[in-house]
This record gives structure tokens, sequence and C-alpha cells, in this order.
């Protein structure tokens, strides 16, 4: 009962501090929203200029756009086009010229400028608008090889060939290579909303390290002390206090996220697991940072360093698959790495608890170390 | 005893604030070693918008044994694809898997049958799902391969074709000159490197966490009773002020200019033309010290304060890009992301160090100092209720 009265205490202390509400919950969920909006759609950009508006010129729009991956943003000329693409804006450019539709219709061959940002998704947008650009030349090809081969016009050779509206004869379909279909593409909110979950547990629960020096400061662990509760009460009640916060921040924004962004959260267990691990291992980094330092004035900017290196480091700025190999294994450093290996693991391959063990073992294991220490360290803060 | 002239006793208040920051080593924490931890942390990880060429290992599945595969090998000559033979299907699956491969093509039995108009057939493309931009490379390469097959088909129905005229239409199929192709215009990369950018972005993002330490400090000098100490002190009130806002800029500059100098040694930034960069920190800091000074003035205590300063600061470093490059995404956001001091100091750097004039800063400059002018004058209006004694 003890334990649970100092629970109540610390709950009460975070929640009677209005900017926490921003912090544990507003904060995360905002960012969801922006990351979502800014990148979620994993579509790479491609600028598009139109000089003309001709059918096969809007075909190869359409073709550019029914590409996996690639979606087209319209600018009006090339300049503004060229500013695009070197800002970063769009990944490439392409410029249909002017002449596009008569030049391909009297049997010419055409050129269309590619601006491409030296960057390194270049190669994979220059090979889907090469597959776009070699799906409408089909027509044309076929076309001119009617008119080679029986004479006539191209114009009547076109027409022969798009009375065909044949398919491919050779389909292509995509496998995910752990077995079973290649899932679909993720909902807008799914990437940031898993990583983001991450990020700011571990964020607050460290930067509330400076409640725990408070607790010290104004002299309430020494109260706490003098009544009849034991020295292993109180560091419970602490230790849960704070365990209580990280849990309930966590299912906020599960909540939240599943209701307002409609983000899945894939299989209950695994991702109970995941947090209910991630959210000890947060708890004790920030009790251990809580007793190594005296002042909050050291206490929160330590927190807020570590917090957010690790979730830089870890994965949950910019996603691990996008790190150098090197990178990818130091990354492993961090919880935050097994955690996000973990959610990846459940939400986009859709597994399930069995295959996270792995990842939740080591979190508890990281979860144990740091308590552990944080328990010796806080009972002689507590006691001396 | 001699009475220290206004500018004297602003300049002791400074030091001594200076003072008090740097002995609880809070100032260097926030205002050098987090921005320093956290641009080296976001420099080496994120490279998702940096320079360099990548390679695409694809493995190639070849259960057609027919003419295919080679179709294949000579589409990849020129890409940036590097086809390989990955044997059958399942050990595919595993390169893959261990991401060994970036993903692998399988060439199914009948494949060059399909071309030349036998029985249709299915290329399958393996992918990770945690390696979608090697997937869709993968997948863009077969849709290539598939179109070349409809070239064929339609070409032949066309012609009423088949058997042996097949085949002859598939060889001036695979001859014919593409009739569009892309010419490549090249061109410069005009944003920061991701070491510069998260160098120049972390130290903006902390420099609305250093100037804190001036300004705001007033209300706990209130509620501690030093200000009203100071204040009976034959001090003028525009010296207390103007201390405090000094104890801001020396910290924003100091925090920027180390900042500045150790990521251009220690982490390879390059920030480019040290005046221009020299006049953006100077607008930067002051556009910071006066929005810190304005949402300080809208407090009524010191906790209160240092939580809506803290708020704000995110809030405008998160819209203004110095986490993730928001301009990028466009839309709503990329406006939105124009108000924030953040954004308009790393667009000034942008322009600078892709080697711009120094005129570039201009516009940047210029819209820095106009929301130092504009929340510094607001602050002032309402900052003499703060030294009421």
């Amino acid at each position: 009962m003890r334990v649970l009265a100092i629970v109540r205490t610390e709950l009460i202390r975070v929640f009677r501090w209005r900017a926490n509400v921003f912090f544990l919950l507003i904060m995360p969920m905002g960012l969801i929203l922006l990351l979502g909006v800014a990148f979620g759609n994993s579509n790479t950009r491609v600028g598009i200029v139109k000089d003309e508006n001709g059918a096969l010129a809007r075909q190869l729009v359409a073709e550019l756009n029914s590409q996996p991956g690639l979606e087209t943003r319209g600018y009006v000329s090339k300049s503004a086009l060229e500013k695009a693409v070197e800002r970063g804006y769009v990944s490439a450019g392409l410029v249909i010229p002017n002449n596009y539709d008569r030049l391909l219709r009297t049997g010419e061959s055409t050129s269309i400028d590619y601006f491409a940002r030296p960057d390194s998704l270049a190669p994979q947008v220059r090979i889907a608008v090469e597959a776009a650009v070699s799906a409408q030349g089909s027509d044309l090809t076929a076309a001119r090889i009617v008119k080679s081969t029986q004479g006539g016009t191209l114009g009547s050779a076109l027409g022969r060939v798009s009375a065909v509206k044949a398919r491919s004869p050779v389909g292509v379909r995509l496998l995910a290579a752990g077995g079973g279909k290649y899932p679909r593409s993720q909902g807008q909110f799914q990437q940031s909303a898993s990583t983001q979950l991450l990020l700011f547990t571990f964020l607050s629960a460290l930067t509330g390290a400076v409640w725990l020096i408070e607790t010290r400061r104004l002299g309430m662990a020494r109260r706490m002390l003098s009544t009849p509760s034991s020295t292993r009460e109180i560091m419970l009640g602490i230790m849960l206090g704070r365990w209580v916060i990280t849990l309930m921040q966590s299912l906020l924004i599960v909540v939240f996220s599943w209701i307002v962004f409609s983000v899945n959260w894939g299989d209950p267990l695994g991702t109970a697991a995941i947090i209910l691990a991630f959210s000890l291992v947060a708890v004790g980094a920030g009790l251990l940072i809580g007793t190594l330092f005296s002042g909050e004035q050291q206490a929160a900017p330590v927190g807020m360093i570590i917090g957010l290196t690790f979730a830089a480091i870890g994965g949950s700025m910019a996603p691990l698959e996008t790190f150098p190999a090197t990178m990818r294994t130091i990354a492993h450093i961090t919880p935050h790495a097994w955690a996000n290996d973990a959610f990846n693991t459940l939400l986009i391959n859709g597994g399930g608890l069995a295959g996270v063990w792995l990842d939740v073992a080591v979190l508890c294991a990281y979860a144990l170390v740091l308590l552990t220490l944080a328990t010796w360290r806080l009972r002689r803060v507590l006691t001396t | 005893m001699q009475r220290a002239g206004p500018v004297r006793a602003a300049l002791l208040i400074t030091a001594k604030d200076l003072r008090q920051r740097l002995r609880d080593r809070s100032a260097l924490l926030v205002a050098v070693v987090a921005p320093l931890a956290l641009a080296f942390a976001l420099g080496v990880t994120i490279t998702s918008f940096s320079a360099g060429s990548q390679t695409f290992h694809l493995g190639l599945v070849d259960l057609d044994h027919g003419p295919a595969a080679s179709g294949f090998s000579r589409a990849a000559k020129g890409t940036p694809v590097k086809l390989q033979n990955a044997g059958t299907p399942a050990r595919a699956r595993r390169l893959v898997k261990n991401g060994k491969l970036d993903a692998a093509i399988v060439l199914p039995r009948g494949l060059s049958a399909a071309t030349l108009g036998g029985t249709p057939a299915r290329i399958d493309v393996i992918g990770d799902p945690n390696n979608s931009i090697g997937t869709l490379v993968a997948r863009s390469f077969a849709d290539s391969y598939a179109s070349y097959v409809r070239t064929i088909a339609v070409a032949s129905r066309a012609l009423g074709a088949d058997g042996e005229a097949t085949i002859e239409v598939a060889g001036k199929v695979a001859s014919a000159k593409p009739p569009i192709s892309l010419g490549d215009v090249s061109t410069t990369k005009k944003n920061l490197d991701p070491k510069t950018y998260y160098a120049a972005a972390m130290a903006v993002f902390f420099l609305f966490f250093a100037v804190q330490f001036g300004i705001s400090s007033l209300l706990n000098e209130r509620s501690e009773g030093t200000l009203s100490r100071m204040l009976a002190a034959p001090i003028p009130r525009r010296s207390v002020l103007g201390g405090k806002a000094m104890t801001s800029l020396a910290l924003g500059l100091t925090s920027m200019i180390v900042l500045a100098l150790t990521t251009r040694y220690a982490l390879g930034a390059h920030w480019g033309n040290p005046l221009g960069v020299g006049g953006l920190i100077v607008c930067a800091v002051l556009a910071a010290t006066a929005v810190t000074a304005l949402v300080t003035t809208l407090a009524k205590t010191f906790e209160q304060a240092n939580a809506w300063l803290s708020i704000v600061s995110v809030v405008l470093g998160m819209l203004g890009g110095s986490f993730f490059p928001v301009a990028q995404a466009g839309g709503v956001l990329a406006t939105l992301s124009k108000l924030t001091p953040h954004a308009w100091f790393l667009s000034g750097l942008q322009d600078l160090s892709s080697g711009g004039a120094l005129s570039v800063i201009v516009e940047p400059s210029l819209i820095l100092l106009a929301i130092a002018g504009v929340c510094g004058a607001l602050a002032l209006v309402r900052i003499r209720r703060l030294v009421e004694p």
C-alpha cells in the first residue's frame, strides 16, 4: 500500500505540471503527424515540365505516376524545375519538349531532358523513369516495326498497333523474401508512429530524471524515509511510479495514433512485449541519470543529449535500413535499434511474438543491467 | 565608493551570469556538448540525402535457360544494377533475407518461349520489405523487360506473325533504337551535405536553449529575491535588462562560433564564406534572443517561462527543419517552415555553401532581423513589468 501511495504522488506531481502533457503526449503526436505528412508517403517525387499537352505527353506522365514508388509534381518552367532538383524538393526532373507528340508521331526520336541529383536515390529514380519510358516506347517501337515491314504511314501503323491492346505476355509478381506475398505499402503514419513512440518514451524517461533530483532537493526523500516505509518500499515506489508514467505515455501514443492516424500496431502480444521491455530500459536509464547528477541543470541537458542521440543512432530519426552497413551494426549499441528491429518484424513483415523474442530478450537484458545499477545508486543517494 | 556607470553595471551583471552558468556547466552542456553530440550522431547516420552513387546487387535465378537471361544482363549494362547468379529460388530468398542481395529476379521456365508468343509466363521479384528501394529497382527492371516482351507481342499480332516470323520481329525489337531517350542534364546540388546540414541545424536548434540562460533568468532572480536587491542598488533598470540581454547574446554568439569552428575542423562540415556565415550567425542570435525575450515576458513564473520556452524552441526547431529537411516536403509544411528563424538561417547557409555570392545572405538576414525587430519591440513593451520592484 505504501508503495502505491508513492506511485500516486509521483503521478500527481508529473501531471499537475501542464507542460508535461505537452511533452508526454502532444509533442509525439505532433511529430507523428509532421513526419507522416512530410515523409510518410515514401514515394519519390519527380518534377515534370510539360511543354505540351499532347496525348503522348499525358500518357508518359500517367505512366510515370503508375510506377511503384514514383509520383510526379508539375513545374511551370525549366528553371523552376532545376531549382527544385538542386534544392532536393524533387529527386529528379523531366522536361517533356514542346514537339514531343509531333516528333514521335512522325517517326522521329526524341530526347527528354533528365535532371538528376547526385545523391543515393538517383539510380533508383533513373531506373523507374526508364521503365516508364520503355512502357511508352512499346507501342511506338511496335508501330515502327509494322511500318518498316509492311510499309504505309506511321500513323496507320500506330492505329493498328493500338487496336491490338495487348498486355504483356510476361507478368511481374512481387514476393517477400521471408515467404508469402510482398506486403502492400504501409500507411502514411505507420513508420513514424513506432519510431516516435520509442524516441519520446525514452526521452521523457531520461528528462524525468529531473523529478528524482527534485524529490531529493525538496527533502521529500528524507521525509519518506522518516515514515515507517522501508528504503526498499520507497525505491520500489519511485521506480514503479516512473514505469507507470512511461507505460501510460506509450499506451496513449498507441491508442491515439491507432484512432487518429489508423496506425496498425500489429500483433498485440508482440507490441506489448516490446513496449514493456523498452519502457523498463527507459526507466532504468532515467533513474540512473537521476542518481548520477545532483543538480537539475546538469541532469536535464544530459538526459536530452542521451535521449536524442540514442534515438538518432538507433534509427528513430532516420530508418535503420538507410544507414551505412557499419553504422547499422554500431546502431545496435542502443536499445532503440533492437526495439525498432522488433517493430519492423511486427509491423512490416507481419510477424508475431515468436519473431521478436530475441529483440525483447536483449531489451530485458539492458533493463536488468540499468535497473540494477540504478537501484544500487538510488539506495546510496537516498540513504546518505 | 565609486558608483558604477549604467554600462559597467550591465557588464557586471553579464559577467556574473556567465560565471554562474559556466560553473554549473549547464551552459557548456546545452550550448556546446548537446549540439555537437547530435550533429555527430545525425551526420553519421543520415545519408539518405547525401551524395554518392549506389550499386544494387540483384540476384538472377534462371529457370528458363533460354536467351531471356542474356537480355537481362544486356539491360543491366550501364546501369547501377549488378546482376549475379543466385542459383535456386530458395537460395535467392535466403540471400535477400540476409541482406546479401538487394532483391532477386526469378526468370521462370518458358520465359523465352513466352517472349516469342508461347504461353504467358510470370517473372517473380523477391524483395525484402525492409529494403524497399532495392525491391523497387528489381521491379522496375523486370517491368522494363515485360514492356520489351509486350512490344514483340504487339508487333507480331499487328503483323499477324507467328512462329519463325515472331523470332524475326523479336530481333527487330531488340535492335530497334528506342524512340524516346533520356538526355542527362547534370545539376549541382544546392543543399548542404548531411554533416554540414546537421551541424548548422543543431547549432541553431540549441541556440534557442542557450539564449534562455540570459533573459529568462530575470524571472528566477525575481523569485529568489536577488532581483529586488539589484533594483535596490543604484543601478538603472535598463542596465539590469541590458545585462541580461547581453548574457543571452554572448552565450548565443559563443555557442554558434564554437560550433561552427568545431564542426568545420573536427567533423569536416562546409559552412561556406566566413563573412557570410558570421553575418547569418549574428542575425540568428538576435532573432533567438528576441523570441526568447518575448516568450519570457508572457510567462508569470520562471518554471512557466522554462516550459513555454522549451515548447516554443522545440516546435520552431521541428518546423524549421532542425531534425528533418521539412522544406523538401513541400505544401503547407514548407510554408509553415518559412515562419521559423531556423528555416531562414539554414536556407541562407545553403545558398552560401553552394558558392553563392555574399549577396545571397541579404534576404535571410533581413528576415531574421525583422523577426528580431518585431519580437524584440513587443518584448520591450512588456518587459518593464518584469523589473518593477
